[in-house]
């Protein structure tokens, strides 16, 4: 579903993600680790066609993200580390613009709209304006955005920020639902309690290049994987 | 502390001008020379704007025993267009600037944030005053000969005067914080008002010479009025003239009082109006039919909204569409060019076609509303980047944005012209052509403009839409547009071609430019769009 090769991307001198080859495979949640700074974000905004990157090449589902960006976008829905949005559009105009741009036909995306505030109790308040929504409020509104179209592949970075345990119980579902489906999940995440629950696969960045990646079992053996990282970023 | 913030604070406006937010650096020397040959250019214009005025009245006034009210009108005046020039800035800078919750988490008073602020709207202040003041002191200086208690004087009061329409402005943009935490459609209210109030001080300054010549002939009345009601500029003047010091004692008070006060009051309210949520009712959602639209479409409706929330935006850069309007109505009030201007210069029915062309096209190439759109993105263009969209699309939107605002006023006063006005065939289609071609011209060209002169990385949008780069090369530009084809005709061609070719010329001229930044957004625009920001 998403296959990284060779991925190189530079910032002047400094190189934030070296040589980094991953493959996320259809029906996978896939946890992305590392410490701040790592080249998490860096990889993710590649990933999703926000990011200009010098060297290797990014699949999704087969269309390389440099030749056919649209049709990658397509497939993908993003969910950002921050939730910077059109504070002017009320919560509804927001996700019937997002619908608009992906061109949800009307029952679909009245019904999954319907569907998902209700899950996240963001019903009552899609009249509001953006503007007046709490950090979480916002958080949710990204998640349903990013639902609306019925993604095959879904990269989110920290998606657990700013939300409740409820909000962040039903999204660990969603998550599932989506690979049970035949989609993908690429995430990035400090939580190592959920990506060792969560995720099949995972791969652990340091200074911009893989340290480890494979199933959780392969990455932690008989350990935590929080023992495993603190182990790999101290070498 | 202090220093520091006010140091941040001028650098953000530093950094408007100067800094490259694309590449991530500062602008080179020639750039900045640019921009200080420019600054030069309109300080020495209203210089001479203000000289002029005051050379006019300052005899008749000094001679007749009244040069107290000559420093006292020119007080007014500085008053006037400093809080013209900074009120719409001061709530914004004040109230919603989006480092209020940063700057609040932090152990710095509150009244050194508003202190810092308010430092620069002086500093602005400053600008404005000096504009209408030291022209107003020279002139003064060339028919008397000053002395050196006077010019201490002058300069004391220099320093101190913009405090009053600072203390006018705070207390505007404390009343419209208020207002905005009560009223639902905050953006349509605050619109209204600023053109109510815009459309007061244009009708002042239409009429400025009736005015002047009603102070001149009613000097004593007029004297005596400010004297009672005026109290700050009556010793402002009486001060200077009279090198009264207890006028001076007075004028320091009426200024710096007034300040401390509303300074104190604004201070102490400061967290309170800045972190106040809304105090409207909570609109509960009510399932409804989602209206389904295309991609184009859904991208021209949020360029739309993203419009009318901002009457500041509206204000400064839809301005031009305002005065299109009124120039239609005037058209069909007057029934074509009024009998008065016609009067004056006989000669204008002759070239009345190809003037109200111009005029119109000059009117709406103050439109600049595409110029800060890019840059308005801000934070939120990671949304558009991340979506399946052709980025010239979503380009051409931002251009379509300026055209849906400033095309239908402009057909308007085309259509006025043309019921008013006897016309030719052909310039029926000029008049037809030529102000919208230009309209297209100024909405593309600021969409260019900004994806090379972008700005993200803003605190208040205000920067971007008043004082960014983009912003202030597309009105130069457009402005342009129009006045070097005039020029040209006017100094080359008028005795080779006649007004109507050479209109048609421009006009295909016009359509090439347009052509050619349509294709330009729709491939390399769109290409540098994907990666804006980086």
């Amino acid at each position: 579903m998403l296959k990284i090769e060779h991925l190189t991307k530079k910032y002047g001198d400094k190189t934030a993600v070296d040589d980094l080859s991953l493959h996320i495979k259809k029906g996978m949640i896939y946890g992305f680790i590392g410490h701040n700074g790592a080249g998490k974000t860096t990889t993710i905004k590649s990933c999703c066609g926000i990011l200009q990157f010098e060297g290797g090449n990014i699949y999704i589902d087969g269309i390389s993200i440099k030749e056919d960006p649209l049709a990658c976008k397509r497939k993908l829905a993003y969910i950002p580390d921050n939730s910077y949005l059109y504070e002017f559009l009320p919560g509804i105009k927001y996700l019937n613009f997002v619908a608009d741009i992906f061109n949800v036909p009307k029952t679909e995306r009245e019904e999954r709209i319907k569907k998902y505030a209700d899950l996240f109790e963001l019903t009552e308040d899609l009249a509001q304006p953006i503007s007046s929504y709490s950090r979480g409020m916002k958080q949710k509104l990204v998640i349903i955005s990013a639902l609306i179209h019925d993604p095959k592949l879904v990269i989110m970075d920290e998606p657990f920020v700013g939300l409740d345990p409820k909000a962040t119980h039903y999204l660990k579902n969603i998550m599932r639902e989506i690979c049970n489906n035949g989609g993908a999940i690429f995430f990035s995440t400090h939580v190592l309690e959920v990506a060792e629950k969560l995720c099949d696969e995972v791969a652990i960045i340091k200074n911009g290049k893989l340290v480890i990646s494979g199933s959780m079992e392969e990455v932690k053996g008989n350990h935590s994987l929080e023992g495993i990282f603190l182990e790999l970023e101290g070498e | 502390m202090l220093k520091a913030l006010i140091r941040t604070r001028l650098n953000a406006l530093y950094s408007s001008f100067f800094y490259n937010s694309r590449f991530k650096k500062n602008r080179n020397k020639a750039f900045k020379i640019v921009v200080a040959l420019f600054a030069l250019y309109v300080i020495v214009s209203f210089l001479f704007m203000f000289g002029g005025f005051f050379y006019n009245i300052c005899r008749p006034m000094a001679d007749s025993g009244f040069a107290w009210l000559y420093f006292s009108i020119a007080a007014i005046m500085a008053v006037a267009l400093c809080f013209v020039g900074s009120v719409f800035l001061t709530k914004a800078q004040l109230y919603d600037a989006q480092d209020n919750d940063l700057l609040m988490s932090m152990p710095i008073p509150p009244g050194y944030i508003l202190l810092s602020r308010i430092i620069v709207l002086l500093v602005l202040n400053y600008i404005f005053e000096m504009s209408v003041l030291v022209p107003a002191g020279i002139v003064y200086c060339m028919n008397y000969t000053p002395t050196a208690t006077g010019i201490i004087v002058f300069i004391v009061e220099l320093l101190i005067l913009p405090l009053i329409p600072l203390t006018l402005s705070c207390i505007f943009g404390w009343l419209l914080a208020v207002i905005s935490e009560k009223v639902r459609n905050k953006s349509f209210i605050t619109t209204v008002m600023s053109l109510v109030f815009l459309g007061l001080y244009l009708y002042f300054f239409s009429r400025i010479n009736y005015f002047l010549q009603a102070l001149i002939q009613n000097i004593h009345s007029i004297g005596s009025k400010i004297q009672s009601l005026a109290f700050p500029v009556y010793h402002f003047g009486l001060a200077i003239s009279g090198k009264n010091m207890l006028s001076l004692i007075l004028f320091l008070s009426g200024a710096i009082i007034p300040f401390a006060i509303v300074y104190a009051l604004l201070a102490h309210n400061f967290i309170k109006i800045a972190t106040t949520k809304k105090g409207l009712t909570r609109k509960k959602y009510k399932e409804q039919p989602l209206k389904v639209g295309s991609v184009k479409l859904a991208l021209l409706k949020k360029e739309l909204r993203r419009f009318a929330s901002s009457p500041m935006y509206i204000l400064n850069a839809s301005l031009g569409a305002v005065f299109t309007l009124a120039f239609a109505v005037a058209m069909i009030i007057y029934r074509g060019i009024p009998d008065f201007i016609v009067e004056d210069f006989p000669q204008i029915v002759e070239y009345a076609n190809p003037l109200i062309i111009t005029m119109l096209c000059f009117l709406t190439s103050t439109n600049f509303i595409s110029a800060p759109s890019i840059s308005l993105e801000g934070k939120n263009l990671w949304i558009l980047q991340s979506f399946p969209v052709d980025g010239g699309d979503v380009l051409l939107a931002k251009a379509k944005m300026h055209m849906v605002v400033c095309l239908p006023p402009v057909f308007l006063a085309s259509l006025s012209c043309i019921f008013t006005i006897k016309l030719s065939f052909a310039q029926i289609l000029l008049t037809l052509l030529l102000p919208a071609l230009v309209t297209v011209f100024c909405a593309l060209f600021g969409v260019v403009i900004n994806l090379h002169f972008p700005k993200f990385d803003w605190v208040n949008e205000t920067v971007v839409v008043k004082q960014s780069m983009s912003s202030g090369i597309a009105m130069l530009a457009s402005m342009a547009v129009i006045a070097v084809p005039a020029i040209l005709y006017v100094s080359l061609f008028t005795q080779k071609i006649s007004t109507d070719l050479y209109m048609f010329i421009c006009a295909i001229i016009l359509i090439a430019l347009c052509l050619w930044m349509y294709r330009y957004l729709k491939t390399k625009g769109s290409a540098i769009f994907a990666f804006l920001g980086q």
